[in-house]
């Protein structure tokens, strides 16, 4: 799910192509922010969390401010629609950016209300954290009329009932992309991409830089539950762990891009970045994308609106601007995640959308997919992956 | 004192205290360094106490130290020492020719170009000059293409994200540090001191030995420092060409405080990397030290006392 290490600070001083880019391999949030250019990006860093004072708060409706500030993944929407918002509503939009969820919710808990930040875009399963800590805003869906857009299936999601706190962004998947020249047998499961990681791929292998996603990997491929809080399950993920660590290059939460320039033979991806690589190949044929199987993931991100937010009506006029079904399309079209609306499959396909099956996914895919849920086992998953990491360098 | 620089300089009015010229410098490191680096050192004292709280300091103890240094964090901080003595040396061996060659062989029209050049890569961004490397020695990369091309590799270079990645990205990185101050000292360096060192029979390698180098220890000192301290924290480079295998404790300290949302046990670790650094550069200045005395001892002349003289 969504360890969308990216950084997007670099938008104002780089040009769009090359901070995207960098953004990408970039994966602690202020790294770049930090290195680019040093004193500039600081300082508009700092000033990203005092400019905007004061706040009107509630929902009441009235004119659109000036600003709207993102805490955002990185490169997660296409910029244009950034500056069409721009030029249609007038908010000039600013993009802080995090890591993981856990970043994301720090950075709120910290500034409690102050951070000048106005929408958020968590992962479905932290939303309950976020409101029971009230970090972020009820929803008045009387002001996003294009809520109506949104797919019924979408809509309603156990981790938060009715919307009253959030509307999907977008939902994607995992699963892994290999080069076919390097590797000959083919890889249909979990169990399959392990053994072939742990040889012929052995040295030239990626996981996603995210705790939850490389234990689904495991769990999936041993036919147990990734909910699971049994502490011998967690025992054999851990010995696990320690047996692939050596086997693993990088931890790199965006390969799919990147998978082109060679350093890799397989690697584990989220569908819409194994798609932009497709996107990129000059030989798409060398290639291979698997979804996860015999189960994989459903992660679902969602625009959310941050408790004391002081550009409340320019948030609320974004949330209905990006779920108008012809600005969704576009950003899906940059991202590759489905956007959730009626019959967006259907546009995207008579538009012409590269690659819609690593997009779409039929009901018996669907079938295959669930959503990672945070339970007392949570604190000991996260130490086991950092151990991982450790290990790999061993 | 004050009483007489007073009537001295009766003549002006204001009078700011002695410091004065100091308060902005101080202001700064005291606001910006020393009490950031004394929250740190409180942080490390400190604990997680749930998986969204960061840090908690209502119990303080060691316990963070400990865990930062166990086996698994153990080996990021050798694999750390290990590319930045590595790397700092390597920067000197690369440096010292080219200063001592800018220094003593080039015009001095050129001079000015030259280290111009030598700047020029400082202009661009720290960030971009790592991901350059990214393009570089990519397997599908120009570097590789051309070995492959040329028969020295049968197969694509995989050299990114490993730890001899890291290893060229400091030297590249960091190189320009160490030639500076390494210039500007040779740069000062009368030309008559290594001609009176020839003149008085010396070869160019005892000139060089006896003369040129402890005339230069000052900059090499400077140099070394300049590159050993900030390569030992770096953690972009690492974190751009390191992969899984090349880790640097800067990068395993950025991911516990952002990654991991562990504040306590970053802020721990930074404190094991400042030791780290301080324990080494005392090392190697005992050893320094310990050369030089022994050296001096054996270069020493006696020369004949007064009594020889009138016997």
């Amino acid at each position: 799910m969504a360890d969308h290490d990216e950084e997007g600070g670099v938008n104002i001083l780089a040009s769009e192509a090359f901070a995207k880019r960098i953004s990408r391999r970039a994966f602690m949030g202020g790294s770049v922010a930090v290195a680019f250019g040093g004193g500039a990006a600081l300082l508009a860093a700092c000033s990203n969390g005092t400019s905007s004072s004061g706040s009107t708060g509630g929902a009441s409706a009235g004119a659109i401010e000036d600003k709207l500030n993102f805490l955002h993944w990185a490169a997660y929407d296409d910029p244009k629609l950034f500056k069409k918002f721009t030029q249609e509503f007038g908010p000039q939009t600013t993009i802080t950016t995090y890591a993981s969820n856990e970043d994301a919710i720090s950075k709120l808990s910290i500034a409690q209300g102050t951070g000048g930040y106005d929408i958020v875009v968590p992962t479905g399963p932290y939303i309950p954290i976020l409101v029971k800590n009230n970090l972020i805003q009820e929803l008045d869906l009387s002001r996003i009329p294009n809520f109506k857009n949104l797919d019924p299936k979408f809509r309603n999601q156990s981790w938060d009932p009715n919307n009253a706190h959030s509307v999907t962004k977008d939902w994607g998947t995992v699963g892994w992309i290999y080069d076919k020249s390097q590797i000959s047998r083919p890889i249909k499961t979990w169990s399959d991409f392990i053994d072939v990681a742990m040889h012929e791929a052995s040295g030239n292998v990626s996981l996603l830089n995210a705790q939850n996603e490389v234990m689904g990997m495991y769990f999936w491929a041993n036919g147990i539950d990734w909910t699971t809080t049994d502490p011998a399950n967690l025992d054999a993920y851990e010995a696990w762990t320690k047996e692939m660590a050596p086997h693993v290059k990088s931890f790199e939460s965006y390969p799919g891009y990147q998978f082109a320039s060679g350093n890799w033979a397989l690697s584990h991806v989220w569908n819409g970045d194994a798609r932009q690589g497709f996107n990129s190949f000059k030989d798409p044929s060398r290639y291979a994308w698997g979804l996860g199987a015999p189960n994989t993931e459903l992660w679902m991100d969602n625009w959310t609106i941050v408790q004391g937010a002081p550009h409340p009506n320019a948030a609320y006029a974004f949330l209905n601007f990006i779920l108008d079904p012809k600005n969704s399309l576009q950003d899906l079209e940059f991202h590759g995640y489905n956007t959730g609306l009626t019959g967006i499959e259907d546009a995207a396909k008579a538009a012409g959308v590269t690659y819609p099956d690593m997009i779409f996914f039929d009901d018996a895919q669907l079938a295959t997919m669930h959503p990672q849920v945070i339970n007392d086992a949570f604190e000991r998953e996260v130490q086991i992956f950092t151990n991982m990491t450790a290990a790999a360098g061993g | 004192m004050a009483t007489v620089a007073g009537s001295a300089r009766g003549a002006r009015k204001i009078r700011a205290p002695r410091f004065a010229l100091a308060i902005p410098a101080w202001t700064w490191f005291v606001l910006f360094f020393l009490v950031p680096v004394l929250w740190i050192v409180y942080y490390s004292f400190g604990y997680k106490p749930d998986i969204f709280s960061p840090i908690a300091t209502d119990k303080l103890s060691l316990a963070r130290y400990k865990e930062g240094l166990s086996s698994s964090f153990l080996h990021v901080f050798s694999q750390t020492l290990q590319i930045s003595i590595i790397g700092t040396l390597l920067c000197l061996l690369i440096g010292f020719p080219f200063a001592y060659w800018l220094a003593t062989r080039v015009s001095a029209r050129w001079r000015g170009v030259l280290l111009g050049l030598v700047i020029v890569p400082f202009f661009v961004n720290f960030l971009i000059r790592t991901v350059a490397w990214l393009i570089i020695l990519a397997p599908n990369g120009p570097v590789s293409t051309l070995m492959q091309r040329w028969g020295l590799r049968s197969e694509p270079l995989h050299l990114l994200d490993t730890r001899a990645a890291v290893q060229i990205g400091v030297v590249y990185n960091y190189l320009a540090l160490m030639i500076f101050p390494l210039f500007v000292t040779l740069d000062r360096l009368d030309p008559a001191m290594r001609e009176a060192s020839k003149d008085l029979g010396a070869s160019r390698w005892g000139t060089f030995r006896q003369v040129t180098l402890p005339l230069a220890s000052t900059g090499i000192i400077a140099g070394l420092l300049l590159v050993f301290i900030p390569l030992t924290g770096d953690y972009i480079t690492p974190l751009v060409l390191g992969g899984a295998k090349g880790n640097m404790a800067g990068a395993m300290v950025a991911s516990q405080f952002v990654a991991g949302q562990n504040w306590a046990l970053g802020a721990a670790q930074a404190m094991i990397l400042i030791f780290l650094i301080l324990g080494t550069i005392t090392v190697f200045a005992l050893v320094g030290l310990a050369i030089r005395s022994i050296a001096r001892s054996r270069r020493a002349i006696v020369l004949p006392t007064a009594a020889g003289h009138t016997a």
